[in-house]
């Protein structure tokens, strides 16, 4: 009997594995085309019939599109942004998704909906307000206490950052992951006297590993590829992004194919180490038995 | 035992203090803005001049925007294209890598590297491949012996071109999801149930969905809520053509705002899809909210 | 006695000297943004240098953008009143934003100016008969053939007339790798959700003598002409004559791989075929027109103007003028860009330069019977909602010409209500 379920086994595993091969591949496949392509010269880039690989490696695509615009500046902005966002937007969602799903408050609910409805306008129409509000902080960028007179949180990390980390996205995440955690938990916690603070940081911070994971990843993704928001907000050259370094390439009537290519493979290179470092946390397990205080 | 209302209370401002530095940031950037918005959807507002005032004109004029209505159902069509067959894909991923495969590391990179390419990139990639004459689509499948098709230049096939690369771009993301889901399951649980005998199927039915109700609820709300603001692809691809084939409400908003200077109008669109989702968003709750019991 | 008074002439010298602003005025600072390609921006930056030094007293800000999201960065800014001085504007937008009045009417500075530039050009910068913009670039359509493919074909000794271009273009289309599929189109011509699109049925309707929107700036789709234009241009793809609707990723590709023989394009041909297809020789020739017919073609004018919220208007008026007078359009040409200069172009070293450039020379030669974007403050949402649908209708055959018209007629003019 044990035989031949162990042949089942293997057999399901091997399916499992070519499915898995399959998908990838597909996954893959347009990503190592863009890689393929940043190789090309440039009258390789968009021929029939399809052409795989370039005839010439123009390794030097990479070298001009790094050099096209001060793209080191560009990935420290983009770096600073997305650093202290995604802390920013940890340690609010974890606070408040904890407050959400383990204390009962008149007014939670109609909170919580606020909360994930702020998800359904979309930026194009609160841009203006949003931009308008960050012109006129009290005491910000040569403001008076009216917030009037000087330019606000424009063209600041500050102005940049901050919508970033109020995310209903983020608070919405912590509290259905929180709500799946035993009560008994906290009960026990409780009967012992911990503060509720220490309740959060003791216990709920180091079980939401794959929460707070999963969080950087999607908060790292988010502000390195945003470009809307960072364009409106910065003015100067030092405070540019990646991507609004990216879409240089894009011009009115002209597209550098290539150079785009190279620069986005560049580009993309710092998410993909972030979901490595990432991701170790889907390999572990959580066993609750043993836990001590 | 501790004072029951005292405890109560205790419990009540510690819930206060947690969600306060969220709620205030919340409030100051997200609920102001759309308060702002909201103001504005009842004002013409060319956003080089001053609003003005004009009462409920936009939302009448809302009731009657053909082109608007036909962007709704665009969208409708992309979120029943996108959402079940996204949802259930990552779920047979996360499922399948939640364990200590070989490679398990490699295929999740592989499956989420979509997710953080940019759309710019993915779009124009995408572009080449639905290309009518050369592309890599078409070019494959006459290998099978199946004619070309026009993918993005053909009213029918546009909109389910962009469903299916959008599919690809986001699976990676919901399988991550379900992943932290399922790694929130204890695995006593697992071993209990092998214990009493309990087979693949029975377990995933018995134990694991339930347990991940709450992760699929998240992922069914988030989706919606993306979903219906699909944008960028569009505006890239095809410009919501052709014969307005692809036109989404956002991309609506977006042409409205910064295209004709009708922020007033774009405003009251804006609200109009906030009470669309609203909607879906209390019916997604009403089947697959609440928490779960342990027990 | 002596001493002092000459000290106090002196001193009565100075005061009246000051009072006449004759000493150094106060320094001024302008901003300007833009999103030039790089080929633009050389002659940017060096006009910019060079008006610093001619006027010491004002220093010039520039930051420079993508083009994508540029228009959508500036009315952000507007509405945050932190807009800059100058910008260049393109397109629908010069219109539809003079109408709102965002402009500086910089009639009084620079109204001499007119006989520097292109009639369509300069008309680009004015609304309601005031000046808001002076222009600085100008890209007028021609059309490429490939010489080769046009000589295998034995055809193109003469393509003057439209009857000439449906010929030709039936000859050059053909199945060249005899697997029973088309492959090698005579033209490539935009299709769809192209932004082309309607500049080129502007184009042939133009030719015949007509616009598609009236002097009010009143849409006028439904005349014979304009009918006779869409049904010459809906021809083609129903002929099979040009690449069908999706074919291009980005513009020019059927071009640039020698699928099609004959393409509608602007000057960034001459950017784009060096680096991606060194070894096409290809000429521009004037695009065929009706017999008797006029000729004309469509060109895009991009104007630098100033804007309403600029605290020193006077002196980004200065700018302008020193644009125009000054070696920026000379610059420009050198770099490969057309200019709408007709001043530029009769310089002895611009004359020279076109000698051993041709193709530039082709584009020049077709400057004076450009038309510009239509001045309609309504076109953008016009062409989105109204027009574009009935347009991809008439040209994938769905729709018969005259009916697609109408419908997009009334639309329009609903829109202008």
């Amino acid at each position: 009997m044990a035989g031949r379920k162990d042949g089942q086994q293997s057999s399901v595993v091997l399916i499992v594995y070519l499915f898995l091969m399959v998908g990838a591949l597909v996954s893959l496949g347009p990503f190592i085309w863009m890689i393929l392509t940043s190789l090309k010269p440039s009258n390789e880039v968009l021929v029939y019939p399809p052409r795989l690989f370039p005839s010439r490696w123009m390794w030097g695509n990479y070298i001009a599109a790094w050099q096209s615009a001060d793209f080191g500046l560009y990935f420290r902005n983009s770096l600073v942004y997305m650093v202290f966002g995604t802390l920013g937007c940890l340690i609010i969602s974890s606070l408040a998704g904890f407050g959400f799903a383990r204390h009962e408050f008149a007014g939670r609910d109609l909170m919580m909906a606020l909360v994930v409805g702020t998800m359904m306008i979309p930026l194009q129409v609160r841009l203006i307000p949003l931009f308008i509000m960050m012109k006129n902080v009290p005491f910000a960028g040569g403001n008076n206490w009216l917030g009037q007179g000087g330019t606000g949180l424009h063209d600041t990390f500050a102005g940049l950052i901050l919508p970033t980390t109020a995310s209903g996205f983020g608070i919405f995440l912590f509290r259905q992951f929180f709500l799946t955690l035993p009560r008994e938990l906290e009960d026990a916690a409780r009967i012992d006297g911990c503060s509720e603070f220490e309740i959060y940081w003791r216990i709920f911070v180091p079980l939401a590993k794959p929460a707070f994971a999963v969080l950087s990843i999607f908060c790292a993704q988010w502000t390195w590829n945003d470009f809307l928001w960072p364009l409106v907000i910065t003015m100067s050259k030092d405070m540019r992004t990646v991507q609004i370094g990216l879409q240089t390439f894009r011009q009115e009537n002209v597209i550098l194919w290539e150079m785009l290519m190279a620069a986005t493979v560049i580009s993309t290179i710092p998410l993909i180490i972030i979901f490595l470092l990432g991701q170790r946390y889907f390999e572990q397990g959580i066993a609750f038995s043993g836990i001590k205080g | 035992m501790p004072n029951s209302s005292k405890h109560h209370r205790r419990l009540a401002l510690a819930g206060y203090a947690f969600v306060a530095p969220g709620m205030i940031l919340l409030t100051l950037l997200w609920f102001v803005p759309v308060l702002g918005a909201l103001y504005l959807s009842f004002t013409k507002y060319a956003i080089v001049t001053p609003p003005q005032w004009i009462g409920l004109a936009n939302y009448k004029r809302l009731l009657s925007d053909e082109l608007f209505l036909k962007a709704i159902l665009n969208t409708a069509y992309y979120a029943l294209g996108t959402i079940p067959v996204g949802m259930i894909i990552a779920l047979i991923l996360a499922v399948a890598l939640n364990r200590n495969l070989r490679l398990a590391g490699f295929f999740r990179l592989s499956y989420y590297l979509p997710v953080i390419t940019s759309m710019v990139a993915v779009s124009m990639i995408w572009l080449w491949i639905y290309n009518p004459e050369y592309g890599i689509l078409n070019f494959l499948l006459g290998k099978i012996g199946i004619s070309p098709k026009l993918w993005l230049a053909h009213p029918k096939w546009a909109m389910p071109s962009i469903i299916a690369m959008s599919i690809w771009k986001g699976v990676g993301k919901n399988m991550m999801l379900y992943l932290a889901g399922l790694q929130g399951i204890p695995d006593q649980l697992y071993d209990a149930a092998k214990v009493d005998g309990a087979t693949g199927w029975k377990t995933f039915r018995h134990i694991t969905w339930p347990l991940l109700l709450p992760t699929t609820f998240f992922i069914l709300v988030v989706s919606t809520i993306g979903s219906f603001q699909v944008f960028e692809q569009v505006y890239i691809m095809t410009q919501g053509g052709p014969l307005n084939s692809t036109t989404t409400v956002v991309h609506q908003i977006y042409q409205s705002a910064f295209q004709f200077f009708k922020m007033g109008y774009a405003s009251a669109q804006a609200f109009a899809l906030f009470v669309l989702i609203f909607a879906l968003s209390w019916v997604n709750n009403r089947f697959f909210g609440g928490t779960v019991d342990y027990s | 006695m002596k001493k002092c008074l000459r000290s106090l002439v002196i001193v009565i010298g100075l005061l009246i000297s000051m009072g006449f602003g004759v000493v150094q005025a106060e320094p001024v600072t302008l901003k300007i943004w833009d999103m030039m390609s790089p080929a633009d921006e050389d002659g940017l930056l060096k006009a910019i240098a060079a008006f610093e030094e001619a006027n010491p007293n004002i220093r010039i800000e520039r930051e420079k953008f993508p083009f994508a999201g540029f228009y959508d960065k500036l009315l952000t800014a507007f509405a945050g009143n932190s807009a800059p001085d100058l910008a260049p504007v393109v397109i629908y937008y010069i219109p539809q934003m003079a109408d709102y009045g965002i402009f500086v009417d910089v009639t009084d500075d620079v109204s001499d100016l007119a006989d520097y530039y292109y009639p369509a050009a300069w008309d680009m910068g004015t609304y309601k008969g005031r000046v808001v913009g002076v222009p600085y670039s100008m890209d007028p359509r021609a059309l490429g053939v490939n010489t080769a493919m046009l000589d295998e074909a034995g055809v193109g000794d003469t393509l003057a007339t439209w009857d000439d271009l449906v010929n030709a273009a039936g000859k050059l289309t053909r199945d060249s790798n005899n697997d029973g599929r088309t492959d090698v189109y005579g033209l490539s011509l935009p299709s769809g959700t192209h932004a082309w699109v309607f500049d080129v049925w502007s184009i042939f309707t133009a030719q015949q003598g007509k616009r598609l929107f009236d002097d009010t700036g009143k849409p006028v789709f439904t005349t014979t002409e304009a009918e006779n234009a869409l049904q010459y241009y809906a021809d083609f793809f129903s002929q099979g004559a040009t690449t069908p609707a999706g074919y291009d990723v980005a513009l020019r590709d059927a071009f640039v791989q020698e699928k099609a023989a004959m393409a509608i394009d602007g000057p960034w041909i001459l950017e784009e075929m060096p680096r991606r297809a060194p070894d096409i020789d290809y000429r521009l020739i004037p695009i065929p027109t009706p017999t008797s017919g006029v000729p004309a073609t469509f060109a895009s004018v991009g104007v630098w103007s100033v804007f309403r919220t600029s605290k020193h208007p006077k002196e980004a008026a200065q700018f302008l003028r020193f644009l125009t007078e000054g070696d920026y359009q000379k610059d420009r040409i050198f770099a490969g860009k057309t200019s709408p200069s007709r001043v530029a172009y009769q310089r002895p070293e611009v004359r020279e330069y076109l000698e051993k450039d041709p193709r530039h020379a082709e584009f020049v030669a077709v400057m004076d019977q450009a038309i510009a974007t239509p001045k309609s403050p309504y076109l953008a949402e016009i062409l989105a909602t109204a027009l574009r649908a009935e347009m991809e209708a008439a040209l994938l055959g769905i729709k018969p010409v005259p009916e697609a018209l109408e419908t997009a007629q009334k639309k329009a003019l609903s829109i202008i209500q």
